[in-house]
């Protein structure tokens, strides 16, 4: 039986497959079509595998493919050239990809020697010579190494772990070395003190620490005499050298961190949300233990500790005290959820991201289209796995990266920032794990089918939205669809193509879950009714009328059918769309406030040039054309004066200090004065300094006007007006009235 | 570096010093030197910035100017003739903590000291380095100096000096990692204190030359420009200096200046006449030499044992038969 328009119609719209013949769609492996030309991953040349950095650098991952094309570069001519030693090399990589594939795990080292000893067995000694040295030349550049991971199950949780290990190495190198420069400087201080001590100038501490060559030569006891005779201050209080030894003992037995960030007494990386927070906890009282010593050791050093202020704030310090600053310091907490789909999971995620405490989780998203059925109550199905990053970003101050594993490579930049922070974080990743495709085709389709947006939040890169939200990471990005051009042969061996959308019906063509939403129809049945799901997803419902979505599919022999979808599928896609929408929305595209803004701007424009031009169109013409360039001079030359006066006045306005200017008090430019002391020395009373170490004039009647006369006259910057004789009756005030004249 | 706890208990501390915390004993300079005016301003500066007395050196070399460190309350290192710079490097990177000052006059810095100066502005450390320039060597009473203006007769030369003086901030300049130039004018007390203080901000080395009058030996060198306050061009921008109101009713003569143009920090440099005051050159982004040197391990006696015992097993001679 073959299916008609109308029973196409009733399966798409009812589910119902009455009409539609005995599935044999079952006994195919159908897959999507544009799945066609990725069969054998291993083949392809592209991000994975990745290496994860050996060593403690800057650049913690990269690609096989990055690591091997940086050597080529240094080593391959370009051209034909160097054509021989890249394909050497490219099979190499090939190799490796093969043994990758195939379970092998290893470093870029061991993997590399592995694939060259089977390239070199499948070639004859005239050969194998040239070979083996353009291999070696090759792996003598290569300047990355380390374990060597493929796009699997476990990635998301190797490759975070990763970064998580270089970033606490970071932080814990930091803290250790400052812990041991504390301890180290808190000893010299208990070390000077014994140096002053009567035993460390003693005949036997001086005669051991001199060494055992120049014994006779030295009289101990007289070095002795003589060293104590020197006075060398009071020794340590008690009280000091307690709180000393105490900070000191708290400082050494510490366990957040060791040297060069190796292991710890505590572990920092949990599988389970509660215990992760148990042992936070736990652990509060002696962090608050090492904090204080950490502050006592510093106010220490400075000789800061004021005993009447500080004794009691640092009795009752205790874990209350404890600030983000404070635990910053410290590691953070790794926590990886392997199923975030589980309510409880997700309710113990959220509660621990909502602390604010440094804790960083990676959640491993399963199912994340959740289930097409209602029964649970629930219709999100679509967008089921997008929910855990949208609540995280909802609490504001929490770094989110949802991501499918196959785009943590491309987004690995942005992966550090999260794991440094010193903020909460979630990496909600869609590894693709339990999916029957590759890991890595089923997370890339997850990205591609808006099913699993890239994006990312990070509250620390800025107060807006604008710099905080990212939609790096999604092909496209600024469509509903990624789009692709698909090219196959048709029955008569000709090549045809056809531009195509991914959609998230494409990606659940690819999980046999959903197989029963799908019907195929054979060739001879496609009508024009039939369109593809992402021009029919376009339509509103009154033109979907009469029309049946479909997609391509193509089975195990790449023979390519169309299958007819279900409304429940096509309701999801729509589901994603909307959630989609609102990421561009937040990601700057296409967003509807920006939208109305710009009509409302433009509607005003409009307005207002209409406006001028109704206005222009009732004004009398001028009467000619010198009177409109006039106008403007004019309006400049009546600011003009207004301007001036102000500036002037400004100009004018007479400092304090100046003040006495115009009177007969005499007085100082103490803002001039250079504390030559010319003036002090001459009269210290009359004359005086000001808390800046300036001269003023601090009492007139304290000396005679011939003093105020000489000090104007001997003040090297002139800067002392003597004013009016205070006493008439000083004699030879004539003669210092005229001597006076230059500095009144 | 502290902690956020020290941080905030610190803020509690009373950190107000005043100016007496700085003095330490009365200067012998002559009554009316240029010096007084400048130990006052920097004076005037720890107070204001709370520099912590024991947090604090001056180091100088040889001459009138050189005998700062003794007029102030802080740590302090009266040195060999030019040679203040180097040891001020050396405090540097051993106590990068320490606020590092140098104090040289001219003879000291563009004279003996030349190899010094020159390459101390190529390492870039971060610290303040003060000439006190008054264009003669007055400490051993009248002989030129490389600043001396032209023609000065002094008992090096009876018949006057027939070189034209240096420019120490022009030669500054033209060193490749120079990082703050600035020029000040003891007469401008207040100006001069700005001039340092910013000088003290820029981390990397400020070079800051100081027009010193010399009342004994160079008595009207600067007379003209002293009384005559239009005279002196003061320097300023958003990212240099603010002038006073004050100032700013008694020296008219203005140039917004942006100290990230060192073109025209040169031609300003070599403008002798008005004489120009503040900031002439800024460049935050240069690397600071201490910062490239932290060492990796500290000190300690066991790195030292351990360091001398690898050192000393090179030359161990083991005998036959012997173990090692």
């Amino acid at each position: 039986m073959s299916p008609g328009a109308a029973n196409l119609a009733a399966f798409y719209l009812l589910g119902d497959r009455s009409g539609l013949p005995a599935e044999q769609a079952e006994s195919k492996q159908f897959r999507p079509a544009l799945f066609a030309g990725y069969r054998d991953l291993s083949r392809l040349r592209y991000d994975f595998p990745l290496i994860l950095a050996a060593g403690q650098d800057h650049e913690w991952v990269r690609s096989l493919a990055d690591t091997i094309d940086l050597a080529l570069q240094k080593v391959a001519p370009p051209g034909i050239e160097g054509e021989e030693t890249r394909r050497q090399v490219l099979s190499l990589e090939q190799e490796i990809r093969t043994l990758v594939a195939r379970g092998q795990t290893g470093t870029l080292s061991q993997l590399w020697d592995k694939a060259r000893q089977k390239l070199l067995s499948e070639v004859n000694e005239s050969v194998a010579k040239g070979l083996l040295e353009n291999l070696d030349q090759i792996y003598r550049e290569l300047d990355f190494d380390g374990e060597v991971i493929d796009c699997d199950a476990r990635l998301p949780s190797r490759l975070i772990r990763h970064a998580w290990h270089q970033s606490q190495w970071v932080k814990a190198t930091h803290l250790h070395s400052r812990i041991n420069h504390l301890v180290h400087r808190l000893s010299d201080i208990l070390r000077a003190d014994y140096m002053h001590s009567g035993k460390a100038r003693g005949a036997r501490h001086l005669k051991s620490s001199l060494g055992s060559v120049d014994h006779t030569v030295f009289d101990f006891q007289a070095m002795a005499r003589i060293l104590k005779s020197v006075p060398v201050g009071q020794p340590l209080p008690k009280k000091r050298r307690q709180r000393i030894n105490e900070a000191i003992s708290v400082l050494k037995s510490q366990g957040f961190v060791a040297a060069n960030g190796a292991g710890t007494p505590f572990g920092f990386a949990y599988e389970d949300c509660s215990k992760a927070l148990a042992a936070f906890r736990e652990r509060l009282p002696e962090m608050a233990a090492l904090v204080k010593a950490i502050s006592i050791a510093e106010l220490e050093i400075e000789n800061r500790y004021d005993e009447s202020q500080h004794d009691s704030f640092y009795r009752d310090f205790d874990e209350d005290r404890l600030g983000p600053g404070d635990l910053a310091l410290f590691p953070s907490y790794l926590v990886y959820v392997k199923d975030s789909d589980d309510v409880a999971n997700t309710q113990a995620i959220l509660g621990l991201l909502r602390t604010g405490l440094p804790f960083k989780i990676v959640a491993r998203v399963v199912n994340i289209a959740g289930e097409v059925s209602t029964a649970s109550g629930q219709l999100s199905f679509g967008t089921q796995g997008q929910q855990l990053a949208g609540m995280a970003m909802g609490l504001n101050n929490v770094f989110v990266m949802q991501s499918a594993a196959s785009s943590l490579y491309r987004l690995r930049e942005s992966v550090m920032p999260g794991l440094s922070s010193d903020r909460p974080a979630l990496f909600s990743v869609y590894s693709g794990a339990l999916s029957e495709n590759t890991p890595y085709l089923a997370a890339a389709a997850a990205t591609e089918s808006r099913v699993f947006p890239s994006y990312t939040y990070d509250p620390a890169s800025g107060m807006d939205l604008a710099s905080r939200f990212h939609l790096d990471g999604n092909p496209h990005d600024e469509h509903d669809w990624s789009r692709h051009t698909f090219q196959y042969e048709d029955a008569g061996h000709n090549t045809q193509s056809e531009e195509t959308a991914f959609t998230p019906v494409d990606f659940m063509a690819s999980d046999g879950r959903f197989a029963s939403h799908f019907a195929s129809v054979p060739a001879e049945h496609w009508n024009s009714d039939m369109l593809p799901v992402h021009t029919f997803l376009e339509m509103d419902s009154k033109s979907r009328s009469g029309k049946i979505p479909y997609i391509l599919l193509i089975d195990e022999n790449d023979v390519l059918h169309r299958a007819v979808c279900d409304d429940k599928l096509i309701n999801a896609a729509q589901r994603c769309r909307e959630r989609w929408h609102s990421l561009q929305e937040l990601g700057g595209i296409n967003n509807s406030h920006a939208r109305r803004a710009l009509v409302a701007a433009k509607e005003a424009r409009e307005k207002e040039r209409k406006e001028k031009e109704r206005l222009a169109a009732q004004a009398p013409a001028p009467d000619n054309a010198d009177a409109t360039v006039a106008a403007p001079t004019e309006i400049v030359a009546t600011e003009a004066p207004q301007t001036t006066p102000a500036i002037e006045s400004a100009v004018e306005t007479s400092p304090p200090e100046m003040a006495g200017a115009s009177s007969d008090d005499p007085w100082i430019e103490t803002i001039r004065c250079t504390t030559c002391n010319e003036c002090t020395e001459l009269n210290g009373l009359m004359f005086a300094y000001d808390d800046d170490q300036r001269a003023y004039i601090a009492d007139p009647d304290a000396g005679t006007y011939r003093e105020l006369v000489e000090a104007a006259e001997t003040c090297q910057v002139a800067i002392i007006h003597p004013g009016k004789p205070r006493n008439p009756d000083e004699p030879g005030l004539e003669e210092l009235l005229e001597r006076a004249e230059p500095f009144m | 570096m502290s902690t956020a706890v020290s941080s905030c208990v610190l803020d509690l501390l009373d950190d107000n010093y005043v100016l007496e915390d700085y003095q330490s004993a009365v200067p012998r300079w002559c009554v009316g030197c240029g010096d007084h005016g400048v130990l006052t301003a920097i004076q005037r500066l720890c107070r204001d910035e709370k520099l912590p007395p024991e947090k604090t050196v001056f180091i100088s070399g040889i001459g009138c100017s050189s005998r700062f460190p003794h007029y102030m309350n802080t740590y302090g290192f009266h040195g060999l003739h030019g040679r203040a710079l180097p040891v001020a490097q050396g405090v540097k990177i051993r106590r990068p903590d320490l606020n590092v000052f140098v104090i040289m006059g001219d003879g000291d810095c563009c004279s003996i000291g030349t190899a010094h100066w020159i390459h101390a502005v190529r390492y870039n450390m971060n610290m303040t380095a003060i000439v006190l320039d008054n264009g003669i060597y007055g400490l051993t009473k009248n002989q030129a100096s490389p600043t001396s203006p032209l023609g000065q007769v002094s008992n090096t030369t009876p018949s006057g000096t027939h070189l034209e003086p240096l420019n120490p901030i022009s030669v500054t300049l033209g060193i490749r990692n120079a990082s703050f130039v600035a020029q000040a004018a003891d007469w401008i007390p207040d100006l001069t204190h700005d001039i340092i203080q910013q000088g003290f901000r820029h981390k990397g080395f400020s070079f800051i030359r100081v027009l010193q009058r010399c009342p004994e030996f160079l008595e009207h060198r600067y007379d003209e420009w002293v009384q005559d306050p239009d005279r002196m061009l003061l320097l300023k921008h958003e990212n240099g200096l603010d002038i006073s109101p004050e100032l700013g009713r008694i020296y008219h003569n203005h140039e917004v200046h942006d100290p990230s143009n060192r073109n025209r920090a040169r031609e300003i440099a070599s403008g002798g006449d008005p004489i120009p005051v503040g900031v002439l050159y800024r460049n935050t982004e240069l690397p600071c030499y201490e910062d490239w040197q932290v060492p990796d391990k500290m000190n300690t006696a066991e790195t030292v044992s351990g360091f001398l015992s690898t050192e000393f097993d090179k030359f161990t001679i083991h005998p036959p038969g012997a173990t090692v």
